[in-house]
């Protein structure tokens, strides 16, 4: 084993967490966050979602099953800016393994930090909110982290950029961080996905954003409304559709990043166990006439959920997709698909 | 929000403890009965284990201390008339006996709904064809079996499987009659034993290699799911999982294999229909993404405890919120009492759990591990890191060791057998392998153990290596002292492979350690169990101590408030769930006192570590560091060492040396009492007679002891629990034959040699005392003569047969030691008399194993008392004495022989049964046979096989074949027990022994199950015994036919229901006596 080399998370109001290096040799910034997810790294840090995240994850032992062929991840690369953890394992074991956790980190050009008690920073940042941080790798130069994805269809591997699957219903792609789970879920019922906007397509498909989102997307979504075609969010993709509804949306006290949160179909007893990823949420009171909390989350009562009463919108702020092999039954998106048929 | 309007509710317990079930559904069934009492449900309770917390007062509304067997419980319905009863928390003991209650037509005849999962739900999963066809129909694979009715056709099946196979009988708990056979011999043998316990046995294809995983599974009746939490046997198939070490949350699966076996997890429970909890068991190819369901249970399990506790997440409690018919999502998160039940945990830990096993103590025993249970207790570790996890289990199972490194080494012939074919040593083995010089493929080959495991261990070894390179701590780098504290080196280890002691006990060079780290700030942290990994607020009491971290996740307020309760660690023969009721009543006297309580203890099976149960748990080791750790940190205004058993009272002379105060009794008190020598002149001065006894050191002072005294000697060394390597030797050789071994346990140690004593009646005291005064005492008498361990004993409390006279003595005496002692707080004796001498054979100050019983049979709180005493407070004493009791409390063993294949099962004075009852009768008759009944003896129905052994005996049992004779049983006997007969004037049909090729023969009748009772008097107490003898007890055990051995309980038996029919046994609860 190599020396060790000491690596410290710097956090914007001055906290410091000191621990050793196990990826890339370089020092990078980036917004910090957690995620309580206990299995999924490897489709969690490939997620375009996480791009630009320092990601910390409070399970303590990552890396012992390694890292899967490309195919298995929702991108082709590792997508966060650096990676935050207690334990990682130097030996990894699985069937499925193409190479270790720390090799791939290194090769997209992450850094990593383990030796970290993330159980105490994800208390900090809950009690303080998620905020910027810097890994700075003992001796290394600082490299420019990526930005937070903005672009459209961005981060996609090959395959998925353009348009994939060779189903007879086409769908649009509006949004951010676009992962390939999501576009497994929708090629396996007979569906082709698309980014091209000017296309023609039956449906449009919204996923998620990291912040408020910008004026240009918003202006898609609104067309989109307008189109009459059905859409569906996921992974966030009720705040771009609230907000081009005229809705509001707001910061959440406690973000949602993990793969146990507690959602309820409202007005019915049935809940369900989602994957998370995000800080805001639509504000119920703000959603326009004709639109409706669809969602909500068990634990603080958040939106995690819209749709519209009467025409085929609705999105969730959860990933209804939890692994990219067909699970449980995905309603959320059978339903979509069904709209479509039914209107072609 | 419920259902139903339901206003009483029966629910089963599990009785005695047994190997298969213990101690985690005394947890499950107490969680149970709270969740109902919230609900302003009237509870009554069927359990005759009286030394649970469930059977306590307060928890349930009604307890009745009777068998749970479909005979008694309807009984019970019958005149409770209850409107639901629920059968999911007292394992398979009352899972099987409401399927039978449902069978035969009792609950609909009495209007009772069952409450959660439906009956016919729980058969689907207990019937393994049924199982198979319920999973084909939704395309869920399950293991390639066929189920069989016959010897012949299990033949036949396991030819079209192929061997190896692996034979599982229907309806049993923990794997009894299972077993692997590789060839058809083995299956013959296995096959004819598995028919006994079930009519239905599964003849399956050996997966043995695979992975094998669990998920806790629940269900509500809007169709909700979650998984609470997954678990990855760290042994892969073949071995039993309550025989394996068990990792929580699982460790070597990709989200892939996570999520798909979730989801079918989710797809089984909804198909087969549970509301409540299940646990869903898979085999997973280690190769791909091939899996099979092993099983199913329907039912609260060991490993639903064990979830419990490694997650926080009251999975008992809240399925029987569940099954009154409340949502998932209506239920609150008991832990942040802010978020919903309906959740999944997010762990920011890792726990392990460790089986225990009492091997050791079992003459004969296999040791090899397969799949069925053999290990008596569970310690649950949690870490944040595997290394860390896995050495803290380690040391908190108890048996001498130090952790995976820096132990005594252990010894193999044959390094390759013995990873290839496990033992209870096995992880110690692979200890042993890579200090050899194995790789870690090497040891995946032999063993199948994922090798990411592995590559955990041999980073162990790795930093063992690297603490051994120096030989001071001043040269040891500070990283390097860091980093095997955070793999979980306890002081211990690093004192030994540092400063390299050459003998002595290392105190002096752990202490070392211990202030070498303090000095440099190498101190641990404490860390919350808060079921959701810190993202939400949790204000929860559930702590552990790691070194991997930063900050404590508390603040402790060292205001003098606080009393620290050290546990009793894991159940093993000698220390169960009596020594739990204890903690957790101490716990409770001290919160009642206004102070606040803080628990110390491993052991997910017990009730102490429900965090309900105190002001703070800290799951966490017993040993001198992690106590000395806490109290560093929680500056308490004492703790209590005399509430779990002998872990606790060992540590008192080093936690006192170390400046941290004991209440009660005082350190040096313990001492006098644990010192023989120091204990043996307090007798002396006050005139209290004693066994005569030596130290000795060498052989010849032993054998001159031998003529001065005569035989037969207890032999033991100093200082034990339950007898460990203590013998009876009746003669020279055995007493030769037995020294090596003794003074093998221990060469520090010399060997004790005790003059003994036979046909000596035993008497017990358990009392409590203030500053040397005796306060309360509850007296009770053996119904074995001694010899027998007195957790093997039958006791009877108010003594019966004991003359005034000895009684006046015996607490003359205790009066005497309290006074010597000076004891504050419990205390317990064991005596025995014969003529008109009585001796004491041991004294513990301490609580013991018959505090719970005597405490519910007296209805006087003991532990409470003394609780009280301890910390100073004035108590009222009782104005009640023993002798007034109009009734009587019988307390009786439960032994596990049929599950430690080969071991023979005769009492002696090492302890070996795994639990006991407690019943309650008008007279002694009716508790004999109440709790006779409620270990699994059945009243016979016509034949009795009598072998009654040496001509005392004979005399003994002679009485009790009259009565039978004259209740018109038939009787078979041995040669010479049937000669004995004929000579005294009863028939009895001779049978031949079994090694003699004629007929009639004693191992026909058993194998065919023509007789209904054993009775088999071994000729003496040393090992020498008769291979015959040997083979008729093993052969009652291994054919399930009731077997006594000892010649005065049978007597009482046999009189008590010669005397009384079953409809003489009164259907009474505890609070009716």
């Amino acid at each position: 084993m190599s020396p060790k080399k000491t690596a410290v998370l710097v956090l914007e109001d001055g906290t410091k967490f000191t621990g050793f290096s196990f990826g890339a040799d370089v020092s990078v910034s980036g917004e910090v966050v957690f995620n309580t997810a206990m299995c999924g790294y490897p489709e969690l840090l490939s997620d375009p979602l996480t791009r630009g995240q320092i990601v910390a994850l409070t399970y303590p032992l990552t890396g012992n099953y390694g890292i899967p062929c490309v195919a298995e991840l929702e991108s082709d690369r590792a997508q966060i800016a650096g990676l935050v953890v207690t334990d990682c394992s130097d030996e990894h074991s699985h069937w499925n393994a193409r190479r270790g956790l720390c090799d791939w980190l290194r090769e997209w050009g992450v850094p990593a930090i383990c030796g970290v008690d993330t159980r105490e920073l994800a208390k900090h940042l809950r009690e303080k909110g998620e905020m910027a941080g810097r890994i700075i790798i003992d001796g290394a130069a600082e490299k420019v982290a990526a930005e937070p994805l903005r672009g459209l269809g961005e981060g996609l591997g090959e395959g998925l950029g353009g348009s994939s699957g060779g189903g007879g219903i086409a769908i649009c792609h509006i949004g951010e961080g676009l992962k390939r789970s999501v576009v497994a879920s929708l090629v396996r019922r007979g569906a082709r996905v698309t980014t091209d906007f000017a296309a023609d397509c039956d449906g449009y498909l919204l996923t998620g954003t990291v912040d408020e989102a910008s004026a240009e997307l918003i202006e898609k979504v609104r067309e989109a409304i307008a189109s009459g075609k059905p859409i569906l969010g996921v992974c966030g993709g009720d705040l771009p559709l609230a907000l081009a509804a005229g809705g509001r949306i707001e910061k959440l006290a406690h973000p949602h990043r993990g793969t146990n949160q507690p959602v309820i179909e409202n007005g019915t007893p049935r809940a369900q166990i989602t994957t998370q990823n995000h800080a805001w949420a639509v504000v119920a009171d703000s959603l326009p006439a004709g639109w409706e909390v669809s969602y909500e989350n068990l634990n603080d009562g958040s939106v995690e959920g819209i749709r519209h009463r009467a025409l085929p919108f609705g999105a969730v702020s959860f990933h209804p997709e939890a692994s990219l092999r067909p699970v449980e039954a995905e309603p959320i998106y059978d339903e979509f698909i069904d709209s479509i048929k039914s209107r072609k | 929000m419920t259902q139903h309007n339901i206003k009483k509710v029966v629910l089963l317990g599990s009785g005695a403890l047994k190997i298969g079930e213990a101690g985690e559904f005394d947890y499950s069934g107490s969680q149970a009965l709270k969740a109902l009492k919230e609900e302003g449900i009237h509870t009554v309770l069927i359990n005759p284990n009286i030394a649970t917390i469930q059977t306590s007062e307060n928890i349930a509304d009604r307890v009745y201390f009777l068998p749970v067997t479909p005979e008694y419980v309807e009984k019970v319905i019958a005149r409770e008339r209850p409107d639901g009863i629920m059968l999911a928390f007292g394992g398979q003991t009352a899972l099987n006996c409401g399927v039978a209650l449902h069978k035969s037509g009792v609950l609909e005849k009495y209007g009772v709904r069952v409450l959660g999962t439906p009956v016919q739900a729980i058969i689907d999963t207990e019937d393994r064809e049924l199982f198979n066809r319920k999973l084909a129909e939704i395309g869920v694979k399950t293991i390639k079996s066929e189920a069989v009715t016959g010897v012949e056709e299990a033949k036949r099946v396991a030819g079209e499987l192929g061997y190896p196979v692996i034979v599982r009988a229907a309806y049993t708990l923990g794997g009894l009659g299972s077993g692997f056979a590789g060839n058809e011999t083995e299956l013959d043998s296995l096959a004819r034993k598995a028919f006994t316990y079930s009519p239905q046995i599964l003849v399956e294809k050996s997966l043995k290699g695979w992975k094998e995983i669990e998920y806790e599974v629940m269900r509500d009746r809007h169709d909700n799911c979650i998984t609470v939490c997954n678990m990855e046997n760290f042994d892969p198939l073949g071995i039993h999982t309550g025989e394996s070490i068990v990792v929580a949350p699982v460790q070597t699966l990709s989200n892939v294999e996570c999520r798909k076996l979730r989801d079918l997890a989710i797809r089984i429970i909804r198909h087969i229909g549970i509301v409540g909890e299940c646990n869903v068991q898979y085999a997973l190819d280690p190769v791909s993404e091939e899996y099979v369901v092993i099983e199913v249970n329907a039912r609260l399990s060991r490993s639903s405890a064990l979830a419990s506790k490694a997650t926080g997440f009251p999975l008992a409690f809240v399925a029987a919120k569940i099954g009154l018919g409340y949502g998932l999502h209506e239920l609150k998160n008991s832990v942040t009492k802010v978020t919903t039940a309906f959740f999944e945990p997010a762990l920011d830990y890792v726990v392990c759990k460790i089986p225990r096993w009492d091997l050791g103590k079992f003459k004969g025993v296999s040791r090899e591990l397969g799949s069925s249970m053999k290990s008596v207790g569970e310690v649950m570790a949690i870490g944040r890191n595997f290394e860390e996890c896995i050495q803290k289990g380690l040391r908190m199972i108890g048996q001498g060791m130090h952790g995976f490194v820096a132990n005594k080494e252990l010894t193999v012939d044959d390094l390759d057998e013995a990873l290839s074919h496990p033992t209870d040593k096995r992880v110690f083995q692979l200890a042993g392998a890579f200090k050899a010089g194995y790789s870690v493929d090497r040891i995946f080959e032999l063993t199948k153990i994922d090798r990411w495991f592995l590559h955990k261990l041999a980073n162990i070894i790795r930093l063992d290596g690297e603490l051994g390179r120096y030989d001071s701590l001043a040269a040891v780098p500070h990283a390097l002292l860091v980093e095997a504290k955070q793999r979980g080196f306890s002081d211990f280890q690093i004192a030994r492979e540092v400063l390299k002691p050459q003998s002595g006990d290392m105190e002096r060079e752990v202490a070392e350690v211990r202030e070498w780290r303090k000095e440099r700030g190498v101190t641990p942290v404490v860390k919350r169990i808060d079921t959701l990994a810190g993202e939400y607020p949790a204000q929860t009491n559930y702590l552990y101590v790691t070194y991997n971290g930063v900050a404590h996740d508390v603040d402790f307020v060292r205001d003098g408030g606080s009393v620290v309760v050290l546990g009793s660690g894991a159940y093993r023969i000698g220390s169960s769930v009596e020594f739990d009721w204890c903690s957790v009543n101490a716990a409770a006297a001290i919160r009642n006192s206004g102070l606040r309580s803080i628990m110390i203890n491993y052991n997910p099976e017990t009730v102490s570590t429900d965090y309900d149960m105190s002001d703070r748990l800290y799951f966490d080791e017993l040993t001198l560091e992690r106590v000395l750790d806490i109290t560093d940190l929680e500056v308490p205004r004492g703790v209590v060492v005399s509430m779990g058993g002998q872990i606790p009272n060992t540590l008192a002379m080093r936690l006192d040396a170390n400046g941290v105060p004991l209440v009660g009794t005082s350190a040096e008190n313990i001492d006098r009492a644990e010192d023989r020598h120091k204990f043996s002149s307090m007798c002396d001065e006050r005139g209290i007679d004693q066994p005569r006894w030596r130290e000795l050191t060498s052989l010849d002072d032993i054998y001159k002891f031998a003529d001065e005294v005569g035989f037969p000697l207890l032999i033991r060394p100093s200082y034990v629990l339950s007898g460990a390597a203590m013998n009876v030797v009746s003669n020279r050789g055995e007493l030769e034959h037995f020294l090596t071994l003794a003074t093998s346990v221990s060469k520090q140690h010399p060997v004790v040699v005790t003059e003994y004593l036979t046909h000596a009646k035993e008497i017990e005291i358990d009392a409590v005392a203030r500053d040397g005064e005796m306060l309360i005492y509850a007296m009770s008498e053996h119904v074995e003569f001694a010899g027998v361990h007195s957790g093997d004993a039958t006791m009877v409390f108010p003594p019966q047969k004991m003359y005034v006279e000895t009684m006046r003595r015996v607490k003359k005496i205790a009066r005497e030691v309290a006074r010597g002692l000076n004891i504050t707080g419990p205390f317990n004796m064991q005596l025995m008399a014969k003529e008109n001498d009585i001796k004491v054979i041991e004294c513990n100050l301490r609580a013991s194993r018959s505090f719970p019983f005597v405490s519910k049979v007296l209805k006087v709180n003991f532990i409470e008392l003394a609780t009280k005493v301890m910390l100073g407070l004035p108590v009222e004493i009782p104005h009640k004495s023993a002798f007034e009791l109009d009734y009587v409390g019988i307390k009786a063993p439960q032994f596990s022989f049929s599950r430690l294949q080969k071991a023979d099962p005769v009492l002696g004075v090492e302890m070996s049964s795994t639990g006991e009852v407690g019943c309650l009768g008008d007279d002694y008759s009716e508790a004999i046979l109440k709790s006779m009944i409620s270990v699994g003896y059945a009243i016979p129905r016509k034949n009795i096989l009598l072998s009654t052994g040496d001509a005392h005996a004979k005399t003994d049992m002679l009485g009790a074949a009259r009565a039978l004779a004259a209740k018109g049983y038939n009787l078979f006997a041995t040669g010479g027990t049937a000669d004995f007969l004929a000579a005294n004037g009863v028939e009895a049909t001779m049978l031949h022994w079994p090694d003699s090729p004629e007929k009639p023969n004693t191992l026909d009748y058993i194998r065919e199950r023509k007789v209904d009772l054993v009775v088999n008097i071994p000729k003496n107490l040393s090992a020498a015994e008769l291979n015959n003898d040997y083979t008729i007890r093993r052969s009652a055990i291994d054919f399930n036919v009731p077997l006594i051995t000892n010649s005065r309980l049978a007597s009482a038996y046999i009189h008590a229901f010669c005397k009384l029919g079953p409809d003489d046994i009164k259907i009474k609860a505890w609070d009716e006596y």
